[in-house]
């Protein structure tokens, strides 16, 4: 019976594998047919983009800062409305479920500021209309880079103290640089599992993004001419993400779930 | 997860709050709140603890129902 199931994945994954290839290969077909104007109407798409870039840039910070203001807001609200009654458990429960979400947003923030100050800094640098519209693509980028950073760290700074007002064994602090090695000493046995499922979660996610980043990195070194370094910055996410994830496996084995069996 | 608990009535035997009964057990809030609306099943260390606060047996606390499937 075990075997029969076996087999059966087994085939499903080699099906798998053969219509991805089918697809790669009509794709390829159709690339390599239609290849000039594949490159034409990227860069058509590109061009746009980089033009859009300060607004796109103004825009993304404006949105998430404010979501995530807005999120913050609605936890601050909750915690004010605590009054010590034996209502105040399902509050903080809704507390400890919300503040998880200007985190998040923040955390985007500051990936896609990271992402839209290189590429306006890239159209400022190597395009015409970048170099003549300095204050557009170097200035305001620059200011908006700062200003990002400056949320960022002061959502994250609030959620993280109002974390620490409701549990007052913690202590960390968001501008340690080992914050997150002391979170998680200072959490308890549910906390650290929770840690650890959400970590493995994440672990999971890199994988098969990686698995989609490496193919279209690879369609698009061999039909836009990307050139090989967007597979190596994969394959060293990848490399490193499943390393470290291997080698504290090994640990666990070792140490069981004690303190010498944690990677950090 | 076949493992049922009285923690809440135990708990307000004890006149405590969940934040009071985290401290005393040497765990956080929330993860009484989990434990009690059984959304987490503590470890046996965590167990026994509990009970000792509770001035009673784990097997009061914490209940294990086979599933009628097993």
């Amino acid at each position: 019976m075990k075997r029969k199931s076996e087999l059966k994945k087994a085939m499903i994954f080699i099906l798998v594998c053969i219509a991805c290839g089918v697809v790669g290969v009509l794709f390829g077909r159709f690339a390599g047919k239609n290849e000039d104007s594949i490159v034409e109407m990227f860069q058509d798409i590109k061009s746009g983009l980089q033009k859009a870039l300060p607004v796109l840039y103004a825009a993304v910070f404006v949105i998430l800062t404010a979501v995530s203001f807005l999120f913050y807001g609605r936890v601050k609200k909750l915690e004010r409305s605590l009054d010590g009654s034996d209502d105040d458990d399902e509050k903080l429960d809704k507390i400890e479920e919300i503040i998880n979400y200007p985190i998040l947003v923040s955390n985007l923030l500051l990936i896609a500021s990271i992402f839209l100050y290189a590429s306006c800094m890239d159209t400022a640098l190597f395009t015409t209309f970048g170099k003549a519209n300095d204050g557009l693509y170097f200035v305001f980028p620059t200011i908006l880079f700062f200003a990002s950073f400056v949320c960022v760290i002061a959502v994250q700074r609030m959620s993280i103290e109002m974390e620490k007002r409701q549990n007052t064994e913690k202590s960390a602090s968001v501008f340690d640089f080992n914050f997150n090695s002391k979170w998680l000493e200072e959490s308890d046995e549910a906390e650290k599992i929770k840690a650890y499922k959400a970590g493995f979660d994440g672990f999971r996610a890199m994988n098969l993004t990686c698995v989609i980043l490496w193919l279209v990195s690879l369609v698009a070194s061999l039909v836009l001419k990307t050139g090989v370094f967007p597979i190596f910055i994969i394959c060293v996410i990848w490399g490193v993400g499943v390393t470290v994830s291997a080698i504290s496996g090994t640990k666990q084995e070792k140490h069981g779930m004690t303190e010498r069996g944690s990677w950090s | 997860m076949p493992l049922y608990n009285n923690l809440k009535v135990y708990r307000a035997k004890l006149g405590v709050n969940q934040q009071e009964m985290g401290k005393l057990a040497g765990t956080s809030r929330q993860t009484i709140s989990q434990i009690e609306r059984g959304d987490y099943s503590p470890s046996v260390t965590l167990a026994l603890k509990i009970a000792k606060i509770c001035n009673a047996k784990v097997e009061d606390i914490f209940i294990y129902e086979e599933d009628e499937q097993s």
